[in-house]
């Protein structure tokens, strides 16, 4: 193992005390790779505690800019950063925090033709898109290529938050097997978001991903949980794979990353399929 | 006309939450399966949560996740007892 630093001993110090994680779990930290999807409410939160822990590699996902109304939770980007490529505001951000770190911006917008490319580089990756599209894209992508994922989901006051590591539990489409039909389902432009929601489901992301790469705890696989900012409450709803799930079930359909577009003409075919039946 | 002993609590979670306006009602929903129950939900709450739960052939939508007492249940053929408690999570798509 190689040696730390003193700067290092000194900055990972109370991880290094820790039972749980010491200095091999640090080294492990240092050397492993990250993908975060969304440099947003909850990819903040997931990129500032993963940029923190020493977490050495952390790729970012995002194609959008930054914009006034994204200041309100998304903690990555500074007012001065408005109108800046959400990558590089993210970079400066989480390299400014720990020089140790190196980040890879994806200034893109993942699609069925490079999601396999994308995530193939990384051990680990966090869901913290804002559309559902990405976010089954996503999942299918980590099922087909045996990746473990961080899912959580934000709206209003509520959050969701589970983690998929297949053959180990059930994906995403476990839970719901296909996205709801465009436009009934608010998002959070929409329907809106108290900020600090975000910041409490990202950070139990970034310390969802911290025991994974740690091999260390009991991580929410198979457990899906629910968490009322109003009530402050969290529930738990445990899930099993389904053997008839379309990317993870005993005999898949979906063997290849779908895009959205694709995956609505499919259903709308077996929709017409259907209907024309006597 | 439905006495208390018929009711069947139904939990509402994320966007619905908002347009049911409550996060759970009491309903005379006691002896229907849990799928009819949902269908019965379905309409009882109007235009705007209808096609969240239901296709336009009245099926119930694979975009969500049906509980019942916490646990994921045969919709098909488990009657509802009265103070059963039936949960209806959409996904989130914020981020």
């Amino acid at each position: 193992m190689r040696p730390f630093s003193e700067a290092q001993i000194e900055r990972y110090s109370r991880h290094i005390i820790l039972r749980e994680v010491g200095g091999v779990g640090q080294r492990k930290l240092l050397d492993s790779r990250v993908l975060v999807v969304g440099g947003g409410g909850l990819g903040s939160p997931v990129g500032l505690y993963l940029a923190a822990a020493g977490v050495g590699t952390i790729g970012i996902v995002d194609s959008d800019s930054v914009d006034l109304s994204n200041l309100q939770r998304q903690i990555l980007h500074a007012t001065a950063d408005v109108g800046r490529p959400k990558c590089l505001s993210a970079r400066e951000t989480m390299e400014g925090i720990n020089p140790d770190v190196r980040v890879v911006p994806h200034q893109l917008r993942l699609t069925s033709a490079n999601v396999l490319d994308v995530i193939g580089d990384y051990d680990v990756i966090v869901d913290g898109a804002d559309n559902f599209p990405t976010r089954y894209l996503v999942n299918d992508a980590c099922v087909l290529a045996g990746k473990s994922l961080s899912h959580a989901g934000i709206l209003r006051f509520e959050g969701h938050v589970t983690t998929i590591v297949p053959g180990r539990g059930p994906c995403y489409r476990c839970l719901y097997a296909e996205p709801p039909p465009p436009g009934l389902v608010p998002s959070c432009q929409e329907a809106g978001i108290l900020g600090a929601v975000a910041g409490v489901i990202g950070s139990i992301q970034a310390a969802e991903v911290l025991k994974l790469i740690l091999d260390i705890g009991e991580p929410l696989i198979g457990r899906l949980l629910v968490f009322d900012g109003l009530d402050m409450t969290f529930s738990t709803v445990e899930m099993s794979r389904r053997p008839d799930c379309p990317v993870c079930g005993d005999r898949p359909t979906i063997t290849a990353p779908i895009d959205y577009e694709e995956f609505c003409r499919l259903h709308d075919g077996a929709t017409l399929q259907r209907e024309v039946q006597p | 006309m439905s006495a208390n002993g018929d009711l069947v609590e139904v939990r509402v979670f994320g966007p619905l939450r908002e347009i049911v306006g409550r996060k759970s009602v009491s309903l005379p929903y006691a002896g229907m399966t849990v799928k009819h129950a949902l269908a019965r939900f379905a309409e009882d709450q109007g235009d705007r949560v209808r096609p969240m739960l239901l296709d336009s052939q009245g099926n119930r939508r694979r975009s969500l996740i049906l509980l019942l007492n916490d646990q994921t249940v045969d919709e098909d053929t488990r009657h509802l007892r009265s103070g059963d408690v039936i949960s209806v999570l959409l996904p989130l798509a914020g981020g």
